[in-house]
């Protein structure tokens, strides 16, 4: 069996967001879903993970989402994953106007809808390999 | 006149003459040798003769003393009779003490004396000597003692007689003379006066060493005359200072005062001061002018310098008090503007609040959006009711989203990036984003949106603020509802605007404008609130309900754009604002 599946790692200390941001994404079928709620935590929780992709929270206690990012890309065995930050700090426009660069950074504009989220993990990680196990209408 | 005695013992009479002195018998009767029994006539003519001795002794001056020598020694004195006016002392009190005369002596002049009598033994003529005396009556006279050396046929002095004079009073005057005469020597030379003094009958004018000096020239340079003065005169001065010596003299100006110039040496002229007195004579004639001479040239210099120095006083003075009055201005500037800053500053936590309270909600509603995403991908069954809710769901999401945005654009720093916009489309977007709030308040909501109204240069965002902040004021205005009339047009500016104001000095007539008005039918603003709407933090909504920030940000959103905010209260009541912009630059063809 390939391996077809996408690992994401989604760090943010909201739980209701990581729990049905993991919900939505796994349904499609496409990706395997991993969430951290303690920034802290988060190195140690990559590197046991090994995603293919990072989406970052900015605002976390402790460890603001910049740091941490510095520390991920640090790692050896985490050398080369892209991180996209999630924020509710940047406007969409500006991530739009920005053409979802935000200071060199990719960015999502929170609140986010589903949509939004799955053309940037296409857009970085290519589109999904196997068909979607079930279709729906992606709204 | 001296009274000498004979050696008969007959009184001689002796004065002086220019050939010596000489001697004729005094035939005079003395009251002792006269006192016979010859009745009162006899003693009449002798009290007669007696006054007359007396009136004489009493005018004699000097008198006659004789030294016999022996052996080359002095052997015996006698002193005539007028020693006892001279000296006080009488022939029979020298007589008595040979000590007497030396005595007699002033301590001082003892040395001079005894070298005179020295002088004398060894066969000298030496000359008269000047001396003082102690009189008997205890005061210091002045004599003249003059030694006669007399010979015997071979050589040898046998005796010397001494001619003693008194001369106090020459003496006294002669000192007081030059004591006078040292002190104005001093007066002379310790004043940085010149002095002159001129002899009017002989033309002469005595001009001190300093008067010279202070025309450069030396002593010899000058003759001591007064045509020399005369040639140093400067021409333009020459009459004046003619006719001012005239009218002194002559009496007609009681006190002489002259400023004129003198030729220095060097060629230039020095003003001098000149001032003097008059020594007239018996009949009032002047004889003798003598007075001081002050160079003014350089208190002239100075009284100059004080006086352009007074002048550019003034003028620092001038210049200073205009520093002030800007210092002042920019002072009142400073405070002004710091005011400004502390507003500013107001404005910007207020902001950043904004941001941080957005920032706060926007989680909650990735939470629901991500909620919905789910819910729709998941339906099983459920009727169609559900789509629509989660349809509807996701609609307020967004509004709430958009909501938020316009609130984050209070604290985005201030980048005015205008775009052509049609104002059209501004005007319906911001309605459309207040909609369920015209609809809670029961507002009706009429539009009366002008066609082809030419493209503006606008910042979206910042427009739509302003639009958002002008709408809410005016629902908030008719909180029992009213009706809300938006109307947007174009003109030429001064053709059927009946705009005026302060605010609208930036169009000129003919310019293309863009006009949007938002008419409501509330209660209006108080006339007196009016000139304050636009400050910060002015408000008249309850606490809580407004910060009062609206309009000032309004205000300065237009500034931004070069536009003009106008609000009054309208004519049916209710308030009427102006929002005016210029049309982008029109394309040319």
């Amino acid at each position: 069996m390939n391996n077809a599946k996408k690992r994401i790692l989604i760090v943010d200390d909201e739980g209701s967001i990581t729990r049905l941001l993991k919900l939505n994404l796994e349904q499609t079928g496409d990706y395997e879903v991993a969430t951290e709620n303690v920034s802290k935590a988060a190195l140690a929780a990559a590197e046991a993970f090994r995603p293919d992709l990072m989406l970052l929270d900015v605002m976390m206690p402790g460890l603001d989402g910049g740091a941490l990012a510095s520390q991920l890309q640090a790692s050896p065995r985490l050398k080369g994953v892209p991180i996209v930050f999630l924020t509710a700090a940047v406007t969409r426009e500006e991530v739009r106007a920005r053409r979802g660069l935000v200071g060199g950074q990719p960015f999502l504009a929170k609140p986010v809808d589903l949509h939004e989220v799955l053309t940037c993990l296409e857009r970085h990680l290519g589109a999904p390999a196997a068909p979607a196990a079930s279709t729906r209408p992606i709204v | 006149m001296l009274l000498v005695v004979g050696r008969e013992g007959s009184l001689l009479l002796a004065g002086p003459s220019p050939a010596g002195s000489s001697i004729i018998p005094a035939r005079l009767n003395m009251k002792t040798t006269l006192l016979n029994n010859q009745g009162e006539q006899a003693e009449h003519a002798a009290e007669e003769s007696e006054q007359r001795y007396r009136r004489l002794l009493a005018s004699v001056t000097d008198y006659v003393y004789s030294v016999s020598i022996t052996q080359g020694r002095p052997a015996a004195t006698t002193h005539g009779p007028g020693c006892e006016a001279v000296t006080g002392y009488t022939s029979r009190e020298f007589e008595a003490d040979p000590f007497l005369w030396y005595q007699m002596i002033y301590s001082e002049d003892k040395p001079a004396v005894m070298a005179q009598a020295e002088g004398i033994l060894r066969g000298e003529t030496p000359p008269p000597l000047e001396h003082r005396i102690v009189h008997k009556n205890g005061r210091i006279r002045w004599i003249k003692n003059t030694t006669v050396p007399r010979k015997d046929d071979q050589g040898w002095l046998i005796s010397y007689d001494g001619l003693i004079s008194d001369i106090t009073d020459r003496k006294q005057a002669e000192l007081a003379l030059r004591q006078s005469e040292e002190r104005l020597a001093l007066v002379i030379q310790g004043s940085s006066d010149g002095v002159w003094d001129w002899d009017l009958r002989t033309n002469e004018v005595y001009f001190s060493a300093r008067w010279k000096a202070m025309l450069g020239y030396a002593e010899d340079e000058v003759e001591n005359h007064f045509s020399a003065w005369e040639r140093l005169l400067h021409p333009a001065d020459r009459e004046r200072a003619l006719a001012s010596i005239k009218a002194y003299l002559s009496g007609q100006t009681s006190a002489f005062e002259l400023e004129h110039r003198l030729r220095h040496k060097d060629g230039s002229y020095r003003w001098i001061l000149s001032r003097g007195v008059a020594l007239r004579d018996a009949q009032g004639k002047p004889v003798r002018m003598a007075g001081s001479h002050v160079d003014l040239t350089e208190r002239k210099q100075a009284e100059e310098q004080l006086e352009r120095a007074y002048a550019e006083l003034s003028q620092s003075e001038a210049a200073l008090k205009a520093a002030l009055q800007k210092l002042k201005t920019a002072n009142d500037e400073l405070q002004t503007t710091q005011l400004q800053l502390i507003q500013a500053a107001k404005l910007e936590s207020v902001g950043t609040l904004a941001a941080g309270v957005a920032h706060e909600v926007k989680n909650p509603l990735q939470t629901i959006l991500m909620g919905l995403d789910y819910l729709t991908n998941n339906r099983s069954g459920g009727n169609g009711n559900t789509t629509l809710v989660l349809s509807d769901m996701r609609d307020a999401v967004t509004r709430a989203n958009v909501i938020i945005r316009e609130l984050l654009q209070l604290s985005v720093a201030t980048d005015f990036k205008p775009k052509e916009e049609d104002l059209n489309g501004l005007v319906e977007r911001s309605l459309w984003l207040i909609n369920a709030e015209s609809v809670a308040a029961q507002i009706n909501v009429v539009r009366k949106l002008g066609a082809d109204l030419p493209p503006v240069m606008l910042d979206r965002s910042k427009m739509e603020q302003v639009l958002i902040n002008l709408f809410l004021n005016a629902l908030q205005a008719m909180s029992q509802g009213g009706v809300l009339t938006v109307t947007t047009r174009h003109r030429r500016f001064g053709e059927d605007l009946n705009l005026t104001g302060p605010a609208f000095t930036q169009f000129k007539a003919g310019d293309l404008v863009v006009i949007a008005e938002l008419q409501d039918t509330g209660e209006g603003i108080p006339e007196d609130h009016l000139p304050r709407i636009f400050d910060p933090f002015f408000t008249t909504k309850p606490t809580g309900v407004g910060t009062g920030l609206g309009l000032s940000v309004v205000k300065k959103i237009m500034d931004l754009h070069g536009g003009v905010i106008d609000i009054r209260n309208g004519p049916l009541g209710g308030v009427v604002v102006t929002l005016m912009l210029r049309a982008a630059p029109e394309q040319n063809g």
